[in-house]
């Protein structure tokens, strides 16, 4: 048999065999991508997700306060504009952003404490002025008082000490030491539950629409008794790995065109609203979702396969559908809270709730790469076990005709001897 | 040649095909025959490959048949099959390539047979949004634009006016006489008695008759078609051998006994009147069918 690439076949008409099964599958696939993605459904869908994934990083970013809070500092006397650009420097390493005002004398500057015009003023160099006491050291006024205190009894030190003033003011911005932690920051974790929230549910409704497209797809083939022809020309596990692959990469298309849409969004609008490793957290979602639609597609093709006509898609897959709210909720309910918990573990190794309950883990929870590896794995492998399983159901239940197949039904036929479709 | 090799098929049941068994030859027109529910759909399945057999097999050229022959094989089903949604001419050239045409030829092909059955204009219209009659074309052009060495076509002509019957009928022929097999199934016994070579009657899933149409007349119990000028037909009812197929006016058709002697008919007849026509005939293929049938 040549590798029709182009179909070299077909010089002649007589003699040639059925196509290699990687061209039909991949001729199946691109058939199922085509049709799918010239459709305005999917076109809308597409946008309204990728909308929504904006959105989703842009809204909070644009709603929550991220500019620091600003504060007036009145100078009395001169100030060499090294001094006044470390005073503005330690503003930035408490959080805030420090205004600086030139005041005529003492009296005008503690009239403008008084009225609320400056917040914090520096007489002379050799001390600070606000307009009451303190009691919060840890408040915006607190934390600039305490650095400008240091910062300019350091300055001044350092110059009677004879450092010029440039050094001076290298020795006072001297980077700070990078600080590790033995545990993820507390501040981080909130970011990351929401993170592996969104993710949860961006894979749910996923492997809930793909696996529905699946199911109706195989079911509209059947219905429309197009699949004799089809299965006429190849065999049964072509068609099924072609459709699967074709709806798979579709369901890729929508699901990295939402990450990404996000990803850029939370680029733009700067730092500070994803955490650190973000994109490993979107590339692991990828990933389950991959892994996810293994698993679920050939179950949800052979559950197509047993409808008769269009309108059983809903009642074939429900089944389905049903499996996939519960270890939806159960990763929600428990897995997001405590991911670390024993029988959350657990279902992070079992191939059904594997891609939801692990995916949350990996994210939200402290899982060493070989437990997700060896998950993964598990459910790689019980997939190619129910992918044989799934298509032996389907490439039996696909030819039959007449009303909808009960599952136990057509597992059953399609183990009697004999009944491996000719 | 297509051979059908004690085929058995069980639906629970249901014996839906029973030892059946018959050949046909390259490059024929073969009808296939049955009341509803003899096994034709059945049988037509099992050659596609679209049903398992219970015992038996289905040659194609001395051999059983397998999937690097059935890409050969064009097939219409009985109940239609394309993608509604799907534009006329993508399907066609996609099921053309399925089938393992290159591209270019399956682009070539594609344009031909739609050029033939007049669907030029709505090559790139989806198939949902074509005419029934239209979609029935679609139909065929995809069980030919592959060029299949052997057409199943199952009830291919239901469904088609008059014109599309004449077109889609000499196209047939004009396929077969290029080398090609076509084994297709109608309840139309004067079209199928007009285009084909041989045909097969099955009845409750077995063989009742197989043969070249030409043979299987010959070998039935002749026609004879009397008519005299006045509107007797009484003197028909009394002779030996010969039963009354029809009776309108002084018209009477009759079927013979092998044994029975002409002349002796003809005396019958003009002793009740003047004899106007006086014509033997072989038995149509609608007399041979019910004949089988009903035994």
């Amino acid at each position: 048999m040549s590798a029709a690439n182009d179909g070299d076949r077909a010089a002649t008409p007589a003699g040639a065999g059925a196509l290699p099964t990687g061209e039909g599958i991949r001729m199946i696939a691109a058939r199922e991508i085509r049709e799918r993605t010239r459709s305005r459904s999917f076109r809308i869908v597409t946008v309204v997700l990728i909308a929504i994934g904006i959105g989703a990083v842009a809204i909070p970013a644009a709603t929550s306060n991220s500019t620091p809070p600003v504060m007036d500092v009145g100078l009395v006397g001169s100030y060499p504009a090294v001094l006044q650009r470390t005073m503005t420097d330690v503003g930035g390493t408490v959080g805030v952003r420090v205004r600086l005002h030139h005041e005529r004398d003492l009296s005008a500057a503690e009239q403008a404490l008084r009225n609320g015009r400056l917040d914090l003023a520096v007489v002379d160099g050799r001390r600070l002025l606000v307009k009451s006491t303190i009691d919060q050291p840890t408040s915006n006024l607190g934390r600039l008082t305490a650095g400008l205190s240091r910062a300019i009894g350091l300055t001044r030190a350092l110059s009677e000490a004879g450092l010029p003033p440039d050094r001076a003011e290298r020795a006072l911005n001297a980077p700070p030491l990078p600080v590790g932690t033995v545990e993820h920051a507390a501040s981080d974790l909130p970011k990351r539950r929401a993170i592996a929230f969104a993710g949860l549910i961006l894979l749910y409704v996923s492997l809930v629409t793909y696996g529905g497209w699946v199911a109706v797809g195989v079911l509209e083939e059947k219905s429309s008794r197009i699949v004799e022809i089809l299965l006429s020309a190849v065999r049964p596990a072509t068609l099924l790995a072609g459709k699967v692959i074709g709806i798979g990469v579709c369901g890729l298309l929508q699901f990295s065109g939402i990450t990404i849409a996000a990803l850029l969004t939370a680029v733009a609008v700067g730092n500070g609203v994803l955490p650190s490793g973000s994109p490993l957290s979107i590339l692991s979602a990828l990933m389950w979702f991959l892994v996810g639609f293994a698993f679920y597609s050939s179950m949800y093709a052979a559950a197509g396969s047993l409808g008769s006509k269009s309108q059983d898609a809903q009642a074939v897959a429900a089944p389905l559908q049903v499996l996939l709210l519960l270890v939806y909720l159960l990763a929600i309910f428990t897995a997001l809270s405590t991911p670390d918990a024993p029988l959350i573990q657990v279902l992070s190794f079992f191939p059904p709730t594997a891609p939801m309950i692990m995916g949350v883990r990996a994210i939200a929870g402290n899982v060493p790469w070989w437990q997700i590896a060896i998950s993964v794995a598990l459910t790689l492998a019980a997939t190619l076990w129910l992918i044989r399983l799934a298509g032996r159901i389907y490439a039996h239940a696909i030819l039959r005709i007449g009303p909808r197949l009960k599952l136990r039904q057509a597992w059953r036929e399609a183990s009697e001897p004999g009944a491996a479709s000719g | 040649m297509l051979e059908l090799d004690q085929l058995t098929k069980r639906y629970g049941a249901v014996t839906a095909l029973d030892g059946l068994t018959f050949d046909v030859a390259p490059g024929q027109m073969f009808g296939f025959l049955g009341a509803n529910g003899a096994g034709k759909t059945t049988a037509m399945r099992i050659v596609m490959g679209v049903a398992a057999t219970d015992g038996g097999e289905v040659r194609w050229n001395g051999h059983e048949v397998t999937q690097d022959d059935r890409v050969r094989f064009g097939y219409m089903p009985e109940e239609r099959g394309l993608y509604p949604k799907m534009q006329v001419r993508e399907q066609l050239v996609y099921l053309a390539r399925l089938h393992g045409l290159s591209a270019s030829r399956a682009q070539a092909n594609t344009d031909r047979w739609l050029a033939t059955f007049e669907l030029s204009q709505r090559a790139d219209s989806k198939v949902e949004e074509l005419s029934l009659g239209n979609q029935q074309r679609v139909q065929l052009a995809a069980a030919l634009v592959h060029e299949p060495d052997l057409l199943v076509l199952d009830e291919a002509f239901s469904g088609l006016d008059p014109i599309a019957v004449d077109t889609l009928g000499k196209m047939l022929l004009e396929h077969a006489g290029a080398g090609a097999t076509v084994l297709f199934s109608s309840h139309q016994l004067d079209l199928v008695e007009h285009l084909c070579d041989s045909v097969a009657i099955i009845d409750r899933g077995r063989l009742v008759m197989t043969g070249p149409l030409d043979d299987l007349r010959s070998s039935g119990r002749r026609r004879l078609v009397v008519e005299l000028g006045n509107a007797r037909t009484d003197w028909a009812d009394r002779l030996p051998g010969a039963e009354v197929l029809e009776r309108r006016g002084g018209r009477v058709v009759l079927r013979l006994d092998d044994d029975v002697d002409t002349q002796r008919v003809l005396r019958a007849a003009e002793s009740a009147g003047t004899v106007a026509r006086f014509a033997v005939e072989q038995p149509r293929l609608s007399e041979l069918f019910l004949e089988a049938v009903a035994a």
